[in-house]
């Protein structure tokens, strides 16, 4: 699990680079499309020094999924 | 030594008609393209005008062509030829065309560095107009080509080559003899992202040089940067450039060249394949680059 505060952190770095158009915080459900799985590969690479992929990104059904692999993938 | 560079970039701005919905804010942030040019004429005449940019003095010095283009004007004759009648080349040089994609630029180096004689070497493609409209992903390219003078009678400014291939990319991004591309985004983003950067680091120690990567959009760009350790040492105009292919590299050091002076640059190409090839270059301590608009 992420920390709030890295959570927050990694959230805005995603912002940044994607304008987190298609995120619903309400349902979790992520829409992004092919630009922005770019940006969120970039954010997660500044943010988090997490190589994640653009598949991987694709496949995240849901936000906190997302978070979960990268948290994963981080440790 | 390169000893003179020209590029030439067609004043036609492609964006304008073919881009306008889809030049969004994201789409400039993510990319990095908000402009792509288009040039009308055949490849040949667009290459001239990169050889006249380049400003050969002599040229019954030239000793070889090595033109580097996936889109020539036919099949047979190659291209070089329409560049050694234009300019009036000897008649006892080889004339030597190379398909490749956005690592043409440093297979020509690379192959000039091996014929170890005064090459005159012209890198040139027309994505844009070859592909058209029915390309989905046409329209994030530019037309553009480049000429540069290689002496390589002595080849102590450059480095050996490296290079990279995954055949089981063949399939990934194609251009069919119709001029239909196909360009499995999502997977070459993959590749680029993964082994770009592995094979900086598989194969370049130096920490005092600096990165000219293809220009193919500032996401996958700047996310090599990153994983290579090369984010504050890195020249880029793909804003001004869009994606040009294999002209992308020469483009951006002619562009921003005050940037390269006397300094070993690292140039890495990727793409189709999928493939990958980098060479470190000294560039000459004083400017030897011209660009025009064509």
């Amino acid at each position: 699990m992420m920390t709030e505060e890295r959570r927050l952190g990694l959230r805005e770095a995603i912002k940044a680079e994607t304008g987190f158009r298609n995120l619903c915080p309400e349902t979790d459900v992520v829409e992004f499309d092919s630009l922005e799985v770019m940006g969120v590969c970039l954010a997660v690479e500044k943010y988090c020094s997490v190589e994640i992929s653009f598949a991987e990104v694709q496949a995240s059904e849901t936000y906190g999924a997302l978070e979960d692999l990268v948290a994963e993938r981080a440790k | 030594m390169i000893t003179s560079l020209g590029v030439a970039i067609p004043k036609s701005d492609a964006s304008r008609e073919w881009l306008s919905e889809r030049v969004n804010e994201n789409f400039v942030r993510t990319t990095g393209i908000s402009h792509t040019w288009r040039f009308p004429g055949p490849a040949s005449e667009l290459a001239a005008h990169a050889v006249r940019a380049a400003n050969v003095e002599n040229v019954d010095r030239i000793e070889a062509v090595v033109c580097v283009t996936q889109s020539p004007d036919r099949s047979c004759p190659n291209m070089a030829y329409d560049v050694a009648r234009e300019f009036g080349l000897r008649k006892d040089i080889p004339l030597i065309d190379v398909n490749q994609a956005c690592a043409g630029f440093v297979y020509g180096l690379w192959l000039s560095t091996k014929l170890r004689l005064n090459v005159l070497l012209v890198v040139v493609d027309k994505l844009r107009m070859e592909l058209g409209e029915a390309a989905t992903n046409h329209f994030i390219f530019s037309d553009a080509a480049a000429a540069a003078v290689v002496d390589a009678h002595d080849t102590s400014w450059a480095t050996p080559a490296y290079f990279h291939n995954e055949p089981e990319g063949v399939e990934k991004i194609v251009v069919s003899r119709a001029g239909f591309m196909r360009l499995k985004g999502a997977d070459t983003f993959d590749f680029v992202c993964r082994e770009v950067p592995r094979f900086i680091n598989r194969c370049v120690t130096e920490d005092d040089n600096v990165l000219v990567q293809h220009a193919a959009n500032l996401s996958m760009m700047n996310i090599v940067e990153l994983r290579s350790g090369y984010s504050q040492r890195s020249i880029s105009a793909i804003g001004e450039t869009g994606n040009m292919s294999m002209v992308s590299i020469p483009a951006a050091i002619a562009l921003k060249e005050q940037e390269a002076l006397g300094k070993w640059l690292l140039l890495v190409g990727y793409g189709a394949g999928f493939s990958a090839a980098l060479m470190q270059v000294l560039w000459p301590s004083g400017p030897v680059s011209r660009v025009v608009r064509v």
